[in-house]
């Protein structure tokens, strides 16, 4: 009877442990990868704009490619002084396909700040 | 207690403990997961909030007659971005950058607080949140005629504003003639009410024209020996009701030109210095804190301590045209401004040494 009851709770708990360890990896993954795309995205936002191309990995950080990759795509409207450069930014585990973390920036050209 | 007693107990103590215990730890893994995903959503609408800022830039510049809010889908996000205050180059905008998460439903938002100056490319404030407490921007703009750009009887102001657009307007025979500016440049100026021609340039009230309590007015002009009083500048009607500021070259009882203010028809300063009959001279008139005052060619201040209201109706503006009183403007008028603000004497001044021939 004991075994019964045993076998009845460890199942689901197992279960339930299995996913509070998936969790936390989620969790850590999560926390990771937004930081790595944070990163990439500050770097990219301090960056002359011709030099805003669409690329990967983290720019002048390449410690922490090895653990996730950063893709950014770099779309731009209009052109000469006038134009904007639209940002989609992705951090991934690497070799994985799911999406940690996404972030949407846009630069307009020239300009300065003087706060 | 006997063996049967403590499996019995210890089978109780898991049914009861490992619950609770999972539950716990299942809870916690839970909070922490939405945890980190509001944060990087949180990350994610500061940057949509900040490109927002950005995105409204490039409409300013491309934009003739911007319009408010303005909303952009990012992939499934929203941005909006409204303008809290503005002068004709001065933007003071707020960006929402809104994450939607279909995960954790409940949406974040961020904002951004940006002062934009379109004429420099430049922002000068910039903060997170509304900008609760920051003054609004103090506007001085400037609607500028200079008649260099005259095509089927238009002249444009500067910056470019189809509202602010002249129409050359003839009374009697033709429209303002274009004629040499003071640098000898071929039809960039006009010409007006010489000969047989009664006739003015016209411009539709709005709201850059409805100056209150302070303004500049100020133009080049070559009024020739046919000295009369005449509104070089006029915006409002034709009666001491409806009139609302002008700039007046008044002929005194030597024949001379005097530069004259008038506000709400009434009220009136007149400088004391005659204006040449010779050549071109830069005459403007302000009012405004520092009272009401004149000047000649880019000095020659002159003022009193009176500080007039402009009413705002919505009378058209009019160049070369006659006033409350006295005919039209005769002779040549170029580079007409009009501020919003009371420009100083170094300010008038630099204006007249950078446009001088």
């Amino acid at each position: 009877m004991a075994m019964v009851i045993m076998a009845a709770i460890s199942i689901p708990t197992a279960t339930m442990i299995g996913a509070q360890i998936q969790g936390m990896a989620e969790s850590s993954d999560m926390t990771a990868a937004g930081n790595a795309a944070r990163l990439s995205m500050e770097k990219l936002m301090n960056t002359p704009y011709a030099s805003i191309t669409t690329g990967s990995g983290v720019p002048g950080n390449s410690l922490v490619v090895g653990l996730y990759t950063v893709t950014w795509d770099v779309a731009e409207t209009g052109s000469g002084a006038v134009a904007l450069k639209n940002i989609t930014l992705t951090s991934k585990r690497t070799g994985t396909n799911a999406v940690l973390a996404t972030l949407y920036a846009s630069v307009y050209n020239g300009v300065t700040y003087t706060v | 207690m006997n063996k049967r007693g403590s499996a019995l107990l210890t089978v109780l103590i898991i049914v009861i403990l490992v619950p609770i215990i999972v539950f716990g730890a299942t809870t916690f893994i839970s909070n922490s997961l939405v945890r980190y995903t509001t944060q990087n959503r949180n990350m994610q609408a500061l940057y949509l909030a900040q490109g927002g800022i950005h995105r409204a830039i490039y409409y300013i510049q491309t934009t003739a007659t911007p319009v408010w809010p303005l909303s952009v889908p990012v992939g499934g996000n929203t941005i909006a971005v409204s303008r809290v205050a503005s002068c004709s180059n001065i933007y003071q905008l707020v960006s929402t950058g809104t994450s939607v998460a279909t995960t954790y439903p409940t949406a974040i938002s961020r904002s951004v607080f940006a002062e934009y100056d379109s004429t420099a490319n430049k922002i000068s404030k910039y903060l997170e949140g509304t900008g609760a407490g920051i003054p609004v921007p103090v506007c001085c703009d400037d609607l500028y005629w200079s008649f260099d750009n005259v095509n089927a009887n238009k002249t444009e102001t500067t910056p470019v504003q189809a509202v602010y657009q002249g129409t050359l307007t003839a009374v009697s025979h033709n429209v303002p003639a274009r004629v040499n500016d003071r640098f000898g440049s071929a039809q960039k100026a006009l010409d007006f009410n010489s000969g047989n021609n009664v006739n003015f340039v016209g411009v539709f009230d709005s709201s850059g024209l409805g100056l209150t309590t302070a303004g500049t007015l100020m133009a080049w002009v070559d009024i020739g020996t046919t000295v009369a009083s005449a509104a070089v500048i006029h915006k409002g009607g034709t009666t001491t009701g409806t009139m609302d500021y002008a700039l007046i070259l008044d002929k005194n009882g030597n024949n001379n030109s005097r530069i004259q203010l008038t506000i709400n028809g009434v009220t009136s300063y007149q400088s004391n210095i005659n204006v040449s009959k010779t050549g071109w001279h830069h005459i403007a008139a302000t009012w405004g804190p520092g009272g009401m005052c004149t000047y000649l060619d880019g000095g020659n201040q002159s003022c009193n301590a009176t500080q007039p209201t402009a009413r705002t109706n919505n009378q058209s503006l009019y160049i070369g045209k006659a006033g409350i009183s006295g005919a039209g403007f005769i002779g040549a008028i170029d580079e007409v401004h009009i501020f919003s603000c009371q420009k100083t004497l170094s300010e008038i001044n630099s204006i007249y040494v950078s446009t001088e021939p």
